[in-house]
């Protein structure tokens, strides 16, 4: 080809080229646009996305979602804000693990109780596990299908048992039992869940305050969210 | 089930269109230069590359957990790359078309080890040591390539350990500041910091520099904290501006490129000739003039897509640079875990920032540095590293994919989402 046609079709092909990225970024723009309306969706689909469960307030019943990692502590920015008389801005951090449970890492200085014991470097928090943050006292519900242990795995993993008795206020208390209703052997009644065969006991939230979540609590209740 | 086959055909055709689109780039492209030369080679460029690209989305896209749209970005600025190289040097465009599809290789094994690896715990204090050996060795045995001690040779192998540890950097301070440890995290990127202004290679420090405060603000929120880091770095500037010759060489090359045309100032001078030649719509594919530009193939990468394709063209080069950096926000927004999102913020800051301080110095908005444009310049660590980049950007994206099925799953809707992350 002569060198007039080939610049003659070079300067032509400009425009192709242009309009090919063009019409490359007007395509990536519209996938990033409807991209993000699908991811919108998909999250109201799903409002506890990244959550495995809750933190149930005992005293005021209030409800804080649980993140697969987050932090605990009264100041704004922390995932769940606990506002109590002895809770630090930042009080510990917060992460699941499957298999495992919640692992508690208090923040330097930093007291918490798990199931009634001191938590000094890290421990894991199972189903039902009672924390103590502060003058705040927190039980962990988790979701139904995620992979926890049934109770506390911190230390001998003897947790005091409780029972729920309505409150003066006329909404139900959880109240640690008298250590004679354990039996000889506590481990063997208070193990719950799966892996003892044991019956579920009945939920102490049940009717309390509604679940804001889409997806059911592992508290022996139904499925709500079924498609 | 009608919904989850709805959603796969939607996002395979939306993948087919942008690959569809790469595939007619290149294919026209090398055509082109095959009709202007009668190079074989060319031609066969023109098919072999454009299989390539429908093969790397075919296997990649569709085998491995990845984002497609990411990787269709990444392969279209990759062939833009290509193109400009082979058409000045063929040689140099067969060596970048052969580094892309090992960085293809490297990108699978990156997006596998974010996705899948669960020790952090060990690997990040491994890789930081590690890293920061690599970093010593080009000060100890390395040897000086324009006014940089950056450089060093191994086995026979030339490399750059400054773009090795850019992945390091991203993994290390994404992993100590997920835990907490900031001070550590801050040792760290010190460190880093301190070898490269012993290597003299300053370029690559502002980078790592802007992603270290990019990371840090994102983890801490801390303003006090961005605003001692700003002060450092400005603090590190003027001392590097009186301190190093080939610094102040340069400022005053940026601030007046015109005062010695013929010598110092020519590769600015030239690049900007070359700029106002292409204008809006460029000279057209092998008709343009920017290889009198010294280190065209590498700094001013994007002077000849100026140059060749035209100001537009360029426009929506940066668009789509813009494009992978919104991706890679929007991938750290739908994170579950604090390290996932601190990755992604890091990978595109790191593209980000790359871009901008290449792109403003062919620009003459900020003084040239000798920092090569991600994905299109030419050289092996630098496309490789550019490539495992976006790797771990993969990985964070298919963590999120993971996620997703996992909380439909804990919903009881079903394994697959709608969403394309």
């Amino acid at each position: 080809m002569s060198q007039e046609a080939f610049r003659l079709l070079s300067r032509a092909m400009r425009y192709v080229f242009v309009l090919i990225a063009a019409l490359y970024f007007l395509l990536t723009v519209l996938w990033m646009r409807r991209d993000q309306r699908q991811w919108k969706k998909e999250k109201k689909n799903l409002p506890d996305a990244g959550t495995v469960g809750e933190l149930v307030d005992e005293d005021s019943l209030k409800r804080y979602p649980v993140p697969r990692e987050g932090t605990i502590g009264s100041a704004r920015r922390c995932d769940i804000r606990v506002i109590g008389h002895g809770v630090k801005r930042l009080h510990a951090d917060i992460r699941f693990a499957d298999g495992k449970g919640l692992m508690i890492i208090p923040a330097r200085g930093a007291k918490i109780l798990l199931n009634g014991e001191p938590v000094s470097s890290r421990a894991c928090a199972g189903r039902d596990s009672r924390l103590k943050i502060g003058s705040a006292s927190l039980v962990l519900k988790l979701l139904k299908n995620v992979d926890a242990p049934a109770r506390g795995v911190f230390g001998d993993g003897y947790d005091p048992p409780a029972e729920v008795v309505p409150g003066a206020d006329g909404w139900a208390r959880v109240v640690p039992l008298p250590e004679k209703h354990a039996g000889e052997n506590p481990g063997e009644d208070w193990s719950w869940g799966d892996e003892f065969g044991a019956e579920e006991p009945e939920d102490p939230f049940r009717g309390v305050a509604p679940v804001p979540s889409g997806r059911a609590m592992d508290d022996g209740g139904e499925d709500e969210t079924q498609e | 089930m009608k919904h989850r086959s709805k959603g796969k055909r939607t996002r395979r055709t939306r993948t087919m269109g942008l690959t569809g689109l790469t595939m007619a780039f290149t294919f026209l492209c090398f055509l082109l230069l095959f009709v202007k030369t009668g190079d074989l080679t060319a031609a066969a460029m023109s098919v072999g590359l454009s299989a390539a690209v429908w093969l790397i989305t075919v296997v990649i896209g569709g085998r491995f957990p990845s984002d497609r749209l990411l990787l269709s970005l990444t392969m279209f600025l990759c062939c833009v790359g290509i193109v400009i190289l082979y058409r000045f040097d063929s040689g140099r465009g067969l060596t970048q078309s052969l580094n892309f599809l090992i960085g293809m290789g490297c990108m699978v094994i990156c997006i596998l080890f974010v996705r899948y690896a669960k020790k952090w715990g060990f690997f990040a204090p491994v890789i930081m040591a590690g890293s920061l050996a690599l970093l010593l060795l080009p000060v100890l045995f390395g040897h000086e390539t324009n006014g940089a001690k950056n450089w060093i040779s191994l086995a026979g192998v030339t490399f750059q350990p400054s773009e090795v540890v850019k992945l390091a950097l991203l993994c290390v301070l994404a992993y100590f500041l997920s835990r907490r440890k900031l001070i550590l995290s801050g040792i760290y990127a010190g460190c880093c910091l301190i070898i490269l202004m012993l290597q003299k290679d300053l370029g690559t420090a502002l980078i790592y520099y802007g992603v270290t405060l990019i990371m840090m603000y994102v983890s801490t929120g801390s303003v006090t904290l961005v605003g001692i880091g700003l002060a450092g770095g400005a603090g590190a500037a003027v001392f590097g501006y009186h301190e190093f010759a080939h610094v102040r060489r340069r400022v005053a090359i940026w601030l007046d490129p015109w005062a010695d045309p013929a010598g110092d100032g020519y590769q600015i001078v030239q690049g900007l000739i070359a700029m106002a030649n292409g204008g809006a719509w460029g000279t057209g594919l092998g008709l343009g003039n920017a290889s009198t530009i010294p280190y065209y193939y590498n700094d001013f990468a994007f002077t000849i897509i100026l140059n060749e394709f035209g100001g537009i063209f360029g426009l929506l080069v940066l668009g789509l640079y813009l494009a992978v950096v919104l991706r890679g926000l929007m991938i750290a927004h739908r994170a579950d875990t604090v390290f996932d999102t601190l990755l992604a913020v890091g990978c595109s800051a790191q593209i980000g920032l790359q871009t901008f301080v290449i792109v403003g110095g062919n620009i003459k908005l900020i003084p040239l540095t000798g920092v090569t444009l991600p994905l299109i310049s030419y050289g092996g660590t630098s496309l490789l590293s550019s490539l495992c980049v976006i790797g771990l950007l993969q990985g964070v994206a298919a963590r999120v994919q993971a996620g997703v099925r996992r909380d439909r799953t804990l919903a009881g809707l079903g394994g697959e989402g709608g969403a394309g992350v």
